[in-house]
């Protein structure tokens, strides 16, 4: 028999009892449907921390932390000989790592100033790291700079008597510089020169540096609308004229209340190149967790987001894992359902099949029939069960704002998606909806392969 | 086209401890050429529908061989049956055993639908078996909606449609007036002299067998007589 015609036919026989099919059909559809909504909530509560865990930082990107045990002519912190190192690792993309200027640092422009972190960096590194301009260039002499994004907006004018100003006269309550002391909207930075001022303690009194710098380029806007870059990037030559005014490496700034031997500590400190922060890239996801391993195997400290998300994830598999058992409990019950539907059409159709098996009806295709009408229950629960799930789902998502208003009397700022359902998530529960179906159906069917034709035909079953 | 060697048949009853053996059938032989009617008469319980259930495959015999159509069908599985019903025999049934959740025409296209005909070709030739068995504008009819005669032709048309070379008929006549009756068995005789059918009637109606080539007569699961001589 053609698959088209077992359809006509299990339609047809349907037919005759339809608020009981309808019946199980709902059953199948409220079994299903719960067991997407409850795994959804599992899988919305994972897609949430992961995203916190992953929203600004890169999943191939492992950070080193130093050097576990250091032999004694080694440094613990990352050196020169550690990035060659790293670097040389099977599968790295790029060794990004950063000299941050341990000094008060500020950026002077016109009438114009900003305390602005400075750093060095490696420029191919970066850019194979995917570092990113959102105007200008890459720096190629030693005057010039990158800026980060947001460093024009931090930008104040100065008071001319040269006192500091007060953060709450400064600030407006979002955190941002008052409109009278901000640099013009319109104004661009690119291509200007500016002064970065470094400052230290040099026989008791403060002496201030100003080193002229050229901006060639601006860095791209952070990916997360809460991040702010006010970052300023500078030569390594720039950086040699920082240590050599401060006399200390990566231009410590020396306080006044130091003893003599501490402020020689820090100057004899800097024979040897340290990174204060440095990332492995991986050239793909899958390299991640090996190259972790070679590093742990080298003695370096290392920390990668795709080691927090394997823990968050075992978690949230044994989450969903209970919570797709307790789903399934319903599906479990939705199938005595579907057993006493399919049991019930094969009492009531007995004759019809002994009539069939009398005239040359296969076994097999008496048991397909009667299997296909249970999966087609299935399917009909499945699909009604998963429209309903995604409308319940769009429900809760759209509900949580208020409810959560109304409960704790706090407002979302960020959107959460209690409720997430993954394609898959569907496509699995519709199978194991159709499954679990024909799995129930499969008693009835083979008991149908087994009806005696003569009792079948004599009425006598 | 078919032969019957040594057919034995018997029902056990009582539980496995205390199994009694009760014969049905003893030593049947018999044979059936092709464009034959045999009729096997006997009066009831002689064993005459037991030999058609046993030539059927619907059970099994306990001792001896069936040949039909060249074929040993003794020790057939159910799903061999079921093929082999399927493309050499018909059925005609006392009661008819028409599904009646089926119209007239789906009863009929059934056995082609297990063939795995196409649709069309279906219709065409259910068309046709419907003029041929004079049942034409009764297509959409439900078993219910049709008389006796005319559901014993719609039973007729479905043993048809496969065109298979031997029907078996189970009292065919046992559920219908003398004037049907008549009228079927003329049907029956059209078919067997016109499209060359072999027919085994089981009756105990000695008129109808009166339009078999032969006769075999049944007491007490023996054959007694065959064609008109004492065995």
């Amino acid at each position: 028999m053609k698959w088209k015609d077992r359809l006509k036919f299990i339609r047809q026989n349907m037919k005759k009892n339809r608020s009981r099919v309808f019946m199980t059909v709902l059953a199948t559809a409220i079994g299903c449907g719960f067991l997407i909504v409850l795994a959804s909530v599992g899988f919305g509560a994972q897609k949430y921390i992961s995203g916190q865990i992953l929203q600004d930082r890169t999943i191939t990107e492992i950070s080193i932390h130093g050097k576990e045990n250091p032999s004694e002519d080694e440094r613990p912190e990352v050196t020169e000989k550690d990035i060659k190192i790293l670097e040389d690792v099977e599968n790295v993309k790029a060794v990004s790592r950063k000299q941050q200027v341990m000094n008060d640092t500020i950026i002077r422009y016109d009438e114009f100033m900003a305390n602005v972190p400075a750093s060095v960096v490696d420029y191919p590194s970066e850019i194979k790291s995917g570092f990113k301009l959102e105007k200008g260039r890459m720096p190629e002499a030693e005057n010039e700079v990158i800026i980060g994004f947001h460093v024009k907006e931090s930008l104040y004018k100065a008071p001319k008597d040269g006192e500091p100003i007060d953060g709450k006269e400064l600030y407006n309550n979002k955190g941002e510089v008052k409109e009278e002391y901000r640099i013009e909207k319109e104004q661009s930075l690119l291509g200007e020169e500016v002064q970065l001022q470094v400052s230290q303690w040099i026989d008791g009194k403060e002496e201030t540096k100003l080193i002229p710098l050229k901006i060639v380029g601006i860095a791209k806007e952070p990916s997360r609308d809460w991040m702010k870059d006010n970052n300023i990037l500078i030569s390594s030559s720039t950086l040699s004229k920082i240590e050599q005014f401060t006399g200390t490496p990566l231009g410590q700034a020396i306080s006044p209340d130091m003893s003599e031997e501490q402020v020689n500590e820090l100057k004899e400190g800097g024979e040897v190149k340290t990174f204060s922060e440095v990332k492995v890239i991986a050239n793909s996801v899958e390299n991640v967790k090996s190259i972790s391993k070679t590093l742990k195997d080298k003695g370096y400290f290392i920390y990668s987001v795709t080691e927090e998300l394997e823990q968050v994830n075992l978690v949230f598999a044994l989450v969903k894992f209970g919570l797709v058992f307790i789903g399934l409990i319903a599906l479990l019950i939705a199938s005595i359902g579907i057993y006493n539907t399919m049991s019930m059409a094969v009492i009531e159709r007995t004759q019809d099949i002994g009539i069939m098996k009398a005239i040359g009806g296969h076994p097999r295709m008496i048991r397909n029939i009667f299997l296909m009408e249970s999966a087609y229950i299935g399917l009909m629960g499945a699909i009604v069960g998963a429209v309903v799930a995604y409308l319940v789902s769009f429900g809760i998502n759209s509900a949580l704002p208020f409810v959560i208003q109304q409960a704790f009397n706090e407002t979302m700022e960020q959107k959460i998606e209690l409720s997430y359902i993954p394609a898959y998530l569907t496509a699995f529960c519709v199978l194991l909806s159709i499954g679990v179906a024909m799995l129930s159906g499969l008693k009835p069917a083979r008991r149908a392969t087994r009806i005696d034709v003569l009792r079948a035909l004599r009425r006598d079953i | 086209m078919i032969t019957v060697t040594n057919l034995h048949h018997s029902f056990f009853v009582g539980k496995r401890s205390n199994r009694q053996e009760v014969p049905v059938l003893q030593d049947v032989n018999l044979t059936v050429d092709k464009g034959e009617i045999v009729a096997v008469i006997g009066r009831s319980g002689s064993g005459k529908s037991t030999l058609l259930n046993l030539l059927s495959g619907y059970i099994k015999p306990t001792q001896g061989e069936v040949f039909i159509d060249g074929t040993n069908v003794t020790n057939f599985s159910e799903a061999e049956w079921a093929d082999f019903r399927l493309d050499h025999l018909g059925f005609i049934f006392q009661s008819f055993q028409l599904i009646p959740s089926m119209t007239a025409f789906e009863n009929v296209e059934l056995p082609l639908m297990m063939k795995g005909l196409g649709e069309k070709e279906r219709k065409q030739k259910v068309m046709e078996m419907f003029e041929k068995v004079d049942l034409h504008g009764l297509e959409g009819n439900y078993p219910s909606e049709l008389s006796g005669g005319q559901q014993q032709r719609v039973s007729i048309a479905r043993a048809l449609i496969v065109n298979p070379p031997i029907i078996f008929a189970d009292e065919p006549t046992g559920s219908l007036d003398t004037e049907t009756e008549t009228e079927l068995l003329g049907f029956i005789k059209y078919l067997n002299e016109v499209e060359n059918i072999t027919f085994v009637i089981i009756t105990h109606d000695e008129e109808v067998a009166s339009i078999a080539n032969r006769t075999i007569r049944l007491e007490n699961g023996s054959i007694i007589e065959k064609d008109g001589a004492l065995v």
